[in-house]
């Protein structure tokens, strides 16, 4: 018992009852959940994000049934695919719970936090690359009538959609200090995340 | 109340992952926050200790990704048994180990027994024996 942490460990326990009282940011957090003003804003995050995307794919649905064309079938299928990753997120944020054991509630936090940065990067090269289509289906269901449309103009419009999210991946991985978005891009979190995944594996490995 | 029979572990904590007074505070008011929302899951046939260990070592640890580290709290503030400044100097050392290996040294600290660690990390007791025998061999080498 004389390495320095056992002496630690003594001082420690010995000094069970030192620290009676709770610190002042605790009694102030108490004191605001007493107030009931923070018990309603956490647990349902997605449900704003989870109602859009079922509003916006059922509108998306609705132009499909009418309008029969490609643009609509691929508006659609942008739309589902974003109702049902946001559904995932929420089921996953839904079932987390902290009082499990800690090497678990990190692994599923940072499944949680990859299956976040999947639907962030899927809406925002998703949108860039399909809101061609999204505008015509849009434009034919707001006038009436369909968009006359160069085919030439629409596959050129796609070449660069995916031109632009190439170069945008590209230059935020030269700096992908610059936000969230950026860091969720560039792969900067996704690597991190990964990262934190395999230390938890080495650390439950004997 | 509960919380404020066991208000020692959210000390306990806090010291070992928070890095300023002020992110003390944010992690003490994150870790209230959660305890009071997983309330209603608590079993009470479990031991309160361990359910609030858990919860606050999973905040922790979840809050220290997110804020990057600045410099390690001090410890002079605790009546002391050991020099101050030895106890510094031991928090500096705990304070430098990845998130995971401290909460283990932490539970160690307060006493908890191996099978009592590994049930609350996740972990066999056989782990945790050989983690903390692996940190402490690191510490010694390093001196």
């Amino acid at each position: 018992m004389n390495h320095p942490l056992d002496q630690l460990a003594r001082h420690c326990q010995s000094d069970a009852h030192s620290e009676s009282t709770l610190p002042p940011a605790a009694l102030a957090a108490l004191r605001l959940i007493r107030a009931e003003k923070l018990l309603t804003r956490l647990p349902q995050d997605l449900i704003g994000e989870l109602v859009g995307w079922a509003a916006f794919a059922l509108l998306m649905g609705n132009l499909l049934w009418s309008q029969r064309n490609i643009y609509a079938l691929l508006s659609h299928i942008y739309a589902v695919v974003m109702l049902a990753l946001t559904v995932r997120e929420w089921v996953a944020a839904r079932d987390l719970d902290l009082a499990a054991p800690v090497t678990l509630v990190q692994q599923r936090l940072e499944a949680l936090s990859l299956l976040r940065i999947f639907r962030l990067k899927f809406a925002i090269l998703g949108g860039i690359i399909l809101w061609a289509p999204l505008a015509f289906v849009l434009f034919e269901a707001l006038s009436g009538r369909p968009l006359a449309i160069n085919n030439l103009w629409l596959i050129a419009n796609l070449v660069f959609g995916v031109l632009i999210a190439v170069a945008t991946v590209w230059l935020l991985r030269l700096y992908p200090q610059a936000n969230r978005i950026a860091r969720a891009l560039s792969g900067e979190s996704i690597a991190e995340a990964e990262r934190a995944l395999a230390q938890l594996h080495t650390f439950q490995s004997e | 109340m509960l919380l404020e029979q066991h208000s020692r572990i959210l000390h306990r904590v806090c010291r070992l992952y928070a890095r300023t007074p002020a992110d003390s505070e944010d992690l003490a008011q994150d870790i209230t926050l959660a305890l009071w929302r997983a309330f209603p899951s608590y079993d009470p046939a479990r031991k309160f200790s361990t359910w609030m260990y858990r919860i606050a070592l999973n905040v922790a640890i979840s809050h220290l990704r997110r804020h990057k580290p600045a410099l390690p709290l001090s410890a002079t503030t605790e009546p002391t048994i050991l020099p101050s400044s030895q106890i510094e100097e031991l928090y500096r050392l705990v304070a430098q180990l990845d998130p995971l290996d401290r909460s283990l040294v932490l539970l160690y600290l307060e006493g908890y027994s191996f099978p009592e660690i590994g049930d609350i990390l996740g972990i066999s007791a056989t782990n945790a024996s050989t983690k903390l025998t692996r940190i402490k061999q690191s510490w010694k080498e390093s001196a």
